[in-house]
C-alpha cells in the first residue's frame, strides 16, 4: 500500500519527441552489483518512482544489469540510451550490433557519438551516417552525441539530423572540458531552440557537489527552459530516491501545492 | 590445447577506466595460454572443461615490487615498524642486511625453502603474477621455485653500488631471469644513493620494465638532496629514468612536483599498503591518481598476501581522502590492471588476447553476494579461492602444501635469524 501510494514519481516529459521520465538512471555506478541485483535497483526506480529513463554504455560495464532489468518490462515501457565512441561505419556498427545483443532489445531509444571531442565531430560522421541508416531500418529511435564541449554542442544544434544533445552540465561548471559554463548554457540554449532534444548529465557533479544536493538542482532546474531531461548518476535506490524527492519538490513542488 | 571455463560470473573491467567493471554470467574459453572468446553458452568439444557453476572468475591479481625473500626472513624478526624518520632509509633498515646474512648462511636448498614458502602464500592468496625485487643471491631459488609453482614470475635482481646488499658492483647489467610464466624480466635499482653512473648508464640502454626503488621515506629524500640536491625522484628523472617503463616502487614519501614528474613521465608507482598501514604512514593512492599518476599495488617486508593488500589499500585509499573517492573496486583495479599497465602485459583483465590468469572464487562463506567486489576486498580470504589458472593452466595448491612449505622455511630462516641477532638487532 505505502508503495502504491508512494507521492515521489518523477514526471513525464518528451525528448525529441520520445516519451521519458524526466530524471534518467544513469546507470555507470551499478555495474558494481551482480547483474540481477542491479536489475533490481533499476526496477524498483521505474516501478516505484517512475524512472524508466536508463542511460548505458559499453564501456560503462553496466549493460548487464540493464539487460537483466529490461527483461522484466514490456520493452516499450522504458527508453534506453546507448553510445559508441566510433568514428567509422563499421566501429558504430561494432558498438550497436554488441549493444543490442548484450541489452537483448530490438532496438535503442537513443544511440548517441559519446564524448565528441573538440574539433573532432567531422571525424565521426561516418559513423554518424550509419546511425542515421540504422535510424530508418527502426534498429534507433533517436540519434544525436554527448560531448564535454560547449562548441561541439553548438555546432551539433546547426546540423538538422542530430536530434538529441547530451552534456554536462552543473553549477560550478566541472566536466567541462572546452569552453567555459555560459558558453555551454548558451550552446544548449541554442540546441534546445533549434528543436533538439537536450539532457544533461553530472548535474551533481559526478558527486562533487553532493553536499548540496538542492542547491546544485536548484540551479539546474533554474534552466529548465532549454534542458528536457536529467540524467542523475546513482548506485543505488536510496541515493535514486533521494534526488527525485529533491528535484520533483523544487520542479514540481508550486504544481502540486496548487 | 583449450580450456572452457563453464558458468562463472564474470568480473572483470573491460578497459583502463576505473568504473568499468562488468560482471557477466558467461563462459570463457581459453587457447594457447590466452582468453579467447568470453560469452554466454560457448561450445568446444575439443576443450576440457573447468566447472565455475556459482563461482566467481576474477581475472589473476599482479603483484608488482614483491620482495618475497626479504618477506618471509623478515617475518617475525621485524619490528612492528622500520621506516621511522631517525632509521635511514631501508638501505640502513633491517630487512636488507638480513637478507644479505642469509645469502651468505643459506644453502641453495635452504634458500629454495624459503622463496617457496613466500611464492605459495602469494599464489594462495590470489597472485598469479608476482614480479620480485630480488636479491641476486635468491634469483636462482626464485627462478627454480617460480618454475615448479607455475607462477608468471619475474625476477627484478637489484643493482646496488657503495653498500648493502653487496650485489654488483660493477656497473655491468646482470643477465635478466626468466621463469615459467614466461616473458623475460627487467632490471632494477635499489635506490638513488646506492647507484653508479655506470648503473644509471646500463638501465637506460636496458630494455623492459625498470624497477626502482624511489621516495620510500623521508631520510632517504634528505639523503637524496644532501647528495644531488634533488629528490630521490629528481634525481631519477634527471638521469631520464622515468619514463613509461619505470615502476617506482615506494612512492610514500613523494611530493606534489615528484607526482607530477611521474605523471608527465607516465611512470607508474606500486606501493604496499599493508607496509603503510604497519609503519603508520599515509597511502598516497588517491593524492597519485588525483595527479594522474597509476598506482599499482604490491606486498612488502610485512606479509605476502594480495587480499590484504587489496584490503588494506581500500582502507587506506578511504583515509588519503573521503570514503567515496576510493572504493573496493578501485583496490581491485590497482591490485589488476594497474600493475599489468606498469609491466606492460597484456594481464589483469579477462578480455579476448589477455593472458589466461584468472581465480574461481566459492562466494557461498561471504554472501549474500550482491556487490562482489566489496565482498571480496573487505572479507575474502585465501580459502575462498578455490581455483588459480595461470597461462591457461589450472595450479593446484593447498594449505596444507602451505603447511609443509611453513616448517621449511622456518628452519631455513632460524640459521639467518640466529646471525642476524648478533649482527643488526
Amino acid at each position: 500500500m505505502l508503495l502504491q501510494e508512494n507521492p515521489v514519481r518523477a514526471h513525464r516529459v518528451r525528448l525529441a519527441g520520445i516519451p521519458v521520465s524526466e530524471v534518467c538512471f544513469g546507470t555507470e555506478h551499478i555495474n558494481r552489483s551482480v547483474p540481477e541485483f542491479g536489475a533490481g535497483i533499476l526496477e524498483d526506480a521505474a516501478r516505484l518512482h517512475g524512472i524508466t529513463f536508463w542511460d548505458t554504455d559499453n564501456a560503462y560495464g553496466s549493460q548487464t544489469q540493464v539487460a537483466a532489468a529490461l527483461r522484466r518490462f514490456p520493452r516499450e515501457e522504458i527508453a534506453i540510451t546507448s553510445k559508441t565512441y566510433g568514428r567509422s561505419r563499421e566501429e558504430a556498427e561494432y558498438d550497436l550490433t554488441r549493444t543490442l545483443r548484450e541489452l537483448e532489445t530490438p532496438y535503442l531509444d537513443f544511440f548517441l557519438l559519446h564524448e565528441v571531442a573538440a574539433g573532432t565531430l567531422s571525424e565521426k560522421m561516418p559513423a554518424f551516417a550509419y546511425m542515421l541508416e540504422m535510424q530508418k531500418k527502426g534498429l534507433v529511435r533517436a540519434v544525436g552525441l554527448s560531448t564535454h564541449c560547449a562548441p561541439v554542442i553548438s555546432a551539433a544544434a546547426d546540423i538538422p539530423e542530430i536530434q538529441v544533445v547530451c552534456a554536462p552540465f552543473n553549477r560550478e561548471g566541472s566536466r567541462i572540458e572546452e569552453g567555459s559554463l555560459l558558453d555551454m548554457e548558451n550552446a544548449l540554449c541554442k540546441a534546445h531552440s533549434k528543436g533538439k532534444g537536450v539532457y544533461v548529465i553530472k548535474v551533481l557533479g559526478k558527486g562533487e557537489l553532493t553536499y548540496d544536493i538542492r542547491g546544485a538542482l536548484a540551479w539546474a532546474l533554474e534552466r529548465r527552459e532549454f534542458l528536457d531531461a536529467y540524467n542523475l548518476g546513482v548506485a543505488n535506490l536510496s541515493e535514486a530516491r533521494e534526488n527525485l524527492t529533491i528535484f520533483n519538490e523544487l520542479a514540481h513542488g508550486e504544481e502540486a501545492r496548487a | 590445447m583449450k580450456t572452457l571455463v563453464k558458468n562463472g560470473l564474470v568480473i572483470t573491467f573491460i578497459h583502463e577506466g576505473y568504473h568499468s567493471i562488468k560482471m557477466k554470467y558467461a563462459d570463457v574459453l581459453i587457447e594457447d595460454g590466452a582468453f579467447l572468446d568470453i560469452r554466454e553458452e560457448i561450445a568446444d568439444s575439443e576443450a576440457e572443461v573447468v566447472d565455475a557453476q556459482g563461482l566467481w572468475v576474477l581475472p589473476g591479481l599482479v603483484d608488482v615490487g614483491s620482495s618475497v625473500a626479504g618477506a618471509v626472513l623478515g617475518n617475525g624478526l621485524l619490528p612492528d615498524y622500520s621506516r621511522a624518520r631517525w632509521q635511514g632509509s631501508m638501505l640502513h633498515g633491517r630487512a636488507l642486511p638480513l637478507l644479505e646474512i642469509a645469502a651468505e648462511a643459506l644453502s641453495d636448498a635452504e634458500k629454495r625453502a624459503v622463496v617457496r614458502f613466500g611464492l605459495e602464500q602469494l599464489l594462495l592468496s590470489g597472485a598469479t603474477t608476482v614480479a620480485d625485487l630480488t636479491h641476486p643471491a635468491f634469483a636462482p631459488a626464485l627462478r627454480a621455485e617460480g618454475e615448479a609453482l607455475g607462477l608468471r614470475l619475474l625476477a627484478f635482481p637489484e643493482r646496488t653500488a657503495n653498500g648493502y646488499p653487496v650485489a654488483e658492483h660493477s656497473g655491468r647489467l646482470l643477465v635478466p631471469e626468466r621463469t615459467g610464466g614466461g616473458f623475460a624480466a627487467g632490471d632494477a635499482l635499489y635506490s638513488v644513493e646506492t647507484t653508479s653512473p655506470e648503473m644509471y648508464a646500463a638501465a637506460r640502454a636496458s630494455a623492459g620494465p625498470l624497477l626502482v626503488r624511489a621516495a620510500y621515506c623521508e631520510s632517504e629524500k634528505q639523503v637524496s638532496r644532501m647528495a644531488f640536491g634533488l629528490s630521490p625522484l629528481g634525481k631519477l628523472d634527471r638521469e631520464k629514468l622515468l619514463t613509461g617503463r619505470t615502476v617506482v616502487v615506494g612512492g610514500y614519501d613523494a611530493d606534489f612536483f615528484d607526482r607530477e614528474r611521474l605523471r608527465t613521465a607516465g611512470a607508474t608507482v606500486a606501493m604496499s599498503a599493508v607496509t603503510a598501514m604497519q609503519d603508520g604512514v599515509p597511502f598516497p593512492i588517491v593524492t597519485n591518481l588525483r595527479q594522474d599518476v597509476n598506482t599499482c599495488l604490491n606486498t612488502g617486508y610485512f606479509g605476502l598476501s594480495m587480499l590484504e593488500e587489496m584490503r588494506c589499500a581500500a582502507f587506506g585509499g578511504k583515509l588519503d581522502s573521503n570514503a567515496s573517492q576510493f572504493q573496493a573496486s578501485d583496490a581491485f583495479y590497482a591490485a589488476t590492471i594497474a600493475g599489468a599497465q606498469g609491466l606492460g602485459e597484456p594481464l589483469g583483465r579477462i578480455e579476448p588476447g589477455f593472458a589466461a590468469d584468472l581465480l574461481l572464487v566459492d562466494p557461498t562463506r561471504l554472501g549474500p553476494h550482491n556487490y562482489p567486489l566489496i565482498e571480496l576486498v573487505y572479507r575474502a580470504e585465501s580459502a575462498d579461492i578455490v581455483g588459480r589458472m595461470v597461462g591457461g593452466r589450472m595450479l593446484s595448491r593447498s594449505a596444507q602444501d602451505l603447511r609443509k612449505s611453513a616448517q621449511a622455511a622456518q628452519a631455513a630462516a632460524q640459521k639467518a635469524w640466529s646471525l642476524a641477532q648478533r649482527r643488526i638487532l
